[in-house]
């Protein structure tokens, strides 16, 4: 071993131009490694701090059964604890019901409960997790829901609620002052509800009620893994026998990526890798091997002869992968880095964890790929003795002893009797075109799938049924609209039944909605045949969703309404998301929809161009609070767009940095390996020359069988790539409803490696042709 | 053919020592004749061959065939030379190792955009007696094989003179004997110039004239 470290250590001394190029390829395989690794990792669990729309409360009011239920847990009784104490609360429901059922005709909600929270608890410190400072409610103070704060807005005037129905402890009119209103982030019922600090109050509220009620809280503990899947488990284990309600947002796993799968990265980056590894070190190994001829002349064993080279190579990779791992480390952290308020619209955007388990595994992929092609190359170039070449040739070429040229005949001879090399040549030039090319399609195409995103409006709130009544649609608009930095507010009715329009035999069943001036506008990029305007101006028109064959101007039968519409115009990938699909009229066929019912309109919401980031951070905390109707649903589709954009841009940005490494790779790798193969021919090459070529035609000679090569590998590579196009588009085209704005061919990440390709194999003919001359 | 060296000389450049392998040397070559040139190792009779040969440039002197100087001709026009007027004859047989005999023998003709002449190859594979090994590769053959393959190749374009760089150095005593008689027979029988290159002195005896070299000089 210290004959070994003696040589190389001097080796690296005198001969400090062999290690160079090895170090290059080690470090640019391992940054091609350790990005793969880190690629593959990215987390895409819920990051270590807690951030909104988190689930932490349980809330279960029959105590008793839950209790029982919790020897039969699902987690081993870890995934919870219990708040300490019960919490005392009144249900005022009865007092308001004919009030709430007025514009509650579904008679969703059944209570309207009253507790009250003792300061310093740990069911205060819940709410002052979230900014409600129990501590500060004086007497008479209360915390609201949004749902009290706007259906008993009649009841409220500077602040003060007044609750007519009860009398306060000192026998007057029931008067609490609003300190605050409990936005969605308290998982609590989306239900009329007050919270107070007030025992006197309750204890006032119970006599006149003659109710006395308690409630549990639960909590999640710290260690409780959230992930989609646990929810699922934990829900499914305790929902059938317990009545309680757990509110959590379910997270949106990843949304875009790479089309050609983990495992595929994974395997293309590692013959890259190693095919850079590998032609750095045969070339440092050819220039070594008289040396360790030599050695072996002078009686050293194979084994030490094996252990000499490889301990150089690995000695060397040890730097190596030093630099390549802070480089693609620091490359990761720009491509991927950690953001939390990402999560805020439920989507995950993937980030890069740098944790001790990621490093080790880039250092386990990178040093066996290392130690692997190491041993493999001394094996074969070092301990291996070279062998005449063997071939079953029966017959001589009759195409070439019949020809009447040289260089084409000749190609196909060595061709035909070099096989192995001549499509390995092929492979090295297509194959990376290839990944290259797949890469950078994915890269250009990873297009942010918008969830049915049906409006390009900030801020949606949609609404599926009837709750508290058409108007508060109008209430809604009305108070958004006087928002600062709100620009616009549109409103988009539609029923909730379904209509069957029947053609011939075929019938569909689909939603209705208005087709008004917003939605025209919105609808007019799907459009595909006839015209909104018409449908707009003529209530016999009506616009559909192509569902493969509807035709311009056919005619579909209403069943329910009895009569025939007219198709007036076509709409091809709307947007649905799984919803059923949608029929569209102007708002006189909508007005004559009399058996239909018309729901609260979906209300669209725009932004102005000029806000600041606190404004709009003041917008988002405001229009949530606002939307308090439990069958609404709103979404920040800014925020939601931004986060599959961010998503998306990962991942494109990991494809197109992993492509980058693999042209730079793979053009090296193509330079090297030429070179040295028509370097290991110069003997023929003179051999040639002794029998009457010149040293031009030579050079000829070998540029048309590398072009050829280069032109066969560009064929099969523009098969194989039109073939994944083509399967892609197919894929494509059978989602129907995902929105797609154009595939993009990657036609210059494609024209740059094929550039570089032919570059490599131009510049590496000439050298590898270039005869050493030694004379005056 | 008339070939003429006048003050012929060859410098090599290795590191900074310069080797002179070849020292104004002046010999015209006999028609015809089969010339033999002798010297011990070393001292530049490769070299020679080569310079006459149009392989390598001289440093200094001429080099004519026909009284035309074979080094102001161009790359282009010096490899023509080398198809059809001169067959070179190697000691290491210099066979293209994945080509079989067949291709080798053709290899010349193809370069010279001449379709080969199937009949003569099939003749002088006869006369050399290699016509079962025409479609064998290198290694499935002996080294006398080899070398007789390697003949029917310099002879292929009907050459006007055969170099040959000590043809049988890497042969057994009988197979160098049977080469020499059969370039002698080729010789004798397609009217050519034969410039062998030998240490053997057997083979010089066979040898109408004699070049005697010592450090790159001819000595008489």
């Amino acid at each position: 071993m210290k004959f070994i470290l003696l040589y190389i250590r001097e080796n690296l001394r005198r001969r400090k131009s062999n290690y160079i190029l090895p170090f290059l390829s080690f470090v640019l395989s391992g940054i091609l490694l350790c990005a793969s690794v880190f690629y593959l990792t990215l987390s895409h669990e819920e990051p270590p701090e807690k951030v909104y729309y988190y689930p932490y409360q349980i809330v279960v009011r029959n105590a008793d059964a839950f209790q029982e239920k919790t020897s039969e847990q699902a987690f081993g009784g870890n995934a919870y604890t219990q708040f300490e104490g019960r919490l005392e609360y009144v249900d005022l429901f009865p007092a308001y019901q004919k009030e709430i059922e007025e514009f509650d005709p579904n008679h969703t909600a059944r209570r309207l409960l009253l507790t009250s929270i003792p300061k310093g608890s740990e069911h205060a410190a819940f709410y002052e997790e979230f900014g409600y400072d129990i501590s500060s409610l004086g007497d008479g103070d209360v915390f609201v829901s949004p749902y009290v704060f706007h259906y008993f807005g009649n009841h409220i005037e500077n602040g003060v609620l007044t609750l007519t129905a009860f009398q306060d402890p000192s026998g007057g009119p029931l008067e609490l002052h609003i300190a605050g209103i409990l936005d969605r982030r308290i998982a609590d019922d989306t239900e009329f509800a007050f919270v107070c600090s007030d025992d006197a109050l309750l204890e006032s509220l119970e006599e006149q009620c003659r109710s006395d009620s308690s409630v549990s809280y639960y909590s999640f503990r710290d260690d409780f893994v959230h992930t989609t899947e646990n929810y699922e488990k934990f829900h499914e284990s305790i929902k059938a026998k317990v009545n309680m309600s757990i509110h959590f947002r379910l997270p949106t796993m990843k949304e875009g990526g790479i089309y050609s799968g983990d495992v595929g990265i994974a395997l293309f980056n590692l013959f890259f890798s190693v095919l850079c590894i590998a032609s750095t070190l045969k070339l440092k190994l050819n220039r070594e091997i008289p040396d360790y001829r030599k050695l072996h002349r002078l009686g050293m064993s194979p084994a030490m002869r094996f252990l000499l080279p490889f301990t150089d190579m690995m000695l060397l990779s040890i730097p190596a992968y030093a630099v390549s791992v802070t480089a693609a480390a620091a490359l990761f952290q720009r491509i991927a880095p950690y953001n939390a308020q990402t999560y805020q619209s439920g989507v995950f955007v993937p980030y890069f964890d740098p944790s001790p388990g990621v490093f080790l595994l880039s250092a386990f992929s990178f040093f066996a790929a290392a130690a692997g092609t190491a041993s493999v190359l001394t094996l074969l170039v070092v301990l291996r003795e070279p062998e005449a070449y063997k071939s079953f040739v029966k017959t001589s070429s009759v195409f070439y002893y019949n020809s009447k040229s040289f260089v084409l005949p000749y190609i196909f001879l060595r061709f035909k009797r070099n096989k192995a090399y001549c499509l390995f040549f092929i492979f090295i030039v297509c194959f990376p075109l290839f990944v290259g090319a797949m890469y950078g399609t994915a890269a250009a195409n990873i297009v942010s799938n918008g969830g049915a995103l049906y409006s390009d409006a900030a801020f949606l709130i949609t609404q599926n049924e009837v709750s508290y009544g058409y108007d508060t649609v109008s209430d809604i608009v009305r108070d958004i609209s006087a928002l600062d930095g709100v620009e616009a507010v549109y409103t988009v009715e539609k029923t909730n039944v379904n209509y069957t329009f029947t053609k011939g035999e075929t019938s569909i069943s689909a939603q209705f909605e208005r087709l008004d001036g917003y939605t025209r506008k919105q609808l007019s990029k799907y459009l595909t045949d006839g015209s909104l305007d018409d449908v707009l101006n003529d209530e016999t028109k009506i616009a559909v969703i192509d569902s493969g064959g509807t035709v311009l101007g056919e005619t579909l039968h209403c069943a329910e309404m009895g009569k025939d519409y007219t198709v007036g115009a076509i709409l091809k990938n709307v947007p649905l998301n799984g919803l059923p699909p949608r029929f569209w009229g102007n708002e006189t066929l909508m007005q004559s929809l009399n058996q239909a019912e018309i729901l609260p309109a979906d209300i669209h919401v725009y932004l102005a161009e000029d806000l600041s980031e606190e404004q709009y951070a003041a917008l988002c905390g405001e229009i949530p609070n606002m939307v308090y109707d439990p069958h609404a649903r709103y979404t920040n589709q800014k925020d939601r767009l931004q986060s599959l954009d961010d998503g998306g841009t990962v991942s494109a940005n990991a494809a197109t940095a992993m492509n980058v490494l693999i042209c730079v790779i793979s053009i090296l790798s193509v330079f090297l390996l030429h070179t040295q193969h028509l370097t290991n021919r110069q003997g023929e090459f003179t051999l040639l020359e002794r029998l009457g070529t010149s040293e031009g035609r030579i050079r000829t000679l070998a540029f048309a069988e590398s072009g050829l090569f280069v032109a066969v590998g560009f064929l099969i590579f523009t098969l194989l790539y039109g073939g994944y196009v083509g399967a892609i588009n197919a894929a494509i085209a059978a989602t129907g409803s995902y929105e797609f704005s154009g595939f993009r061919l990657a036609w210059r990440e494609i024209l740059v490696l094929a550039a570089g390709v032919i570059m490599a194999v131009g510049i590496s003919g000439y050298l590898g042709t270039k005869k050493r001359r030694n004379e005056s | 053919m008339k070939i003429q060296a006048e003050a012929l000389t060859k410098i090599y450049i290795q590191g900074e020592k310069r080797i002179h392998a070849l020292n104004d040397i002046h010999v015209s070559i006999a028609e015809n004749k089969f010339t033999a040139i002798v010297g011990p190792s070393g001292c530049g009779k490769s070299t020679f061959l080569r310079a006459l040969s149009a392989l390598e440039k001289p440093s200094g002197g001429t080099v004519t065939y026909d009284g035309e100087d074979i080094y102001k001709l161009t790359e282009k026009k010096r490899a023509e030379l080398r198809r059809q007027k001169i067959g070179v004859v190697y000691q290491d047989y210099s066979l293209l190792p994945t080509m079989t005999a067949l291709e080798n023998i053709c290899t010349p003709s193809l370069m010279d955009g001449r379709k080969p002449d199937l009949d003569y190859i099939a003749d002088l594979a006869k006369t050399l007696g290699i016509t079962d090994r025409l479609h064998h590769i290198p290694s499935e053959m002996s080294g006398g094989e080899q070398q007789r393959v390697s003949v029917a190749r310099a002879l292929v374009n009907k050459p006007a003179i055969i170099f040959a760089d000590e043809p049988t150095g890497n042969l057994d005593k009988d197979s160098a004997r049977e080469l020499l008689d059969l370039l002698l027979l080729t010789k004798k029988e397609y009217n050519q110039t034969l410039l062998m290159v030998t240490h053997d002195p057997d083979i010089a005896a066979h040898a109408d004239i004699v070049i005697r070299m010592d450090n790159g000089t001819i000595r008489e």
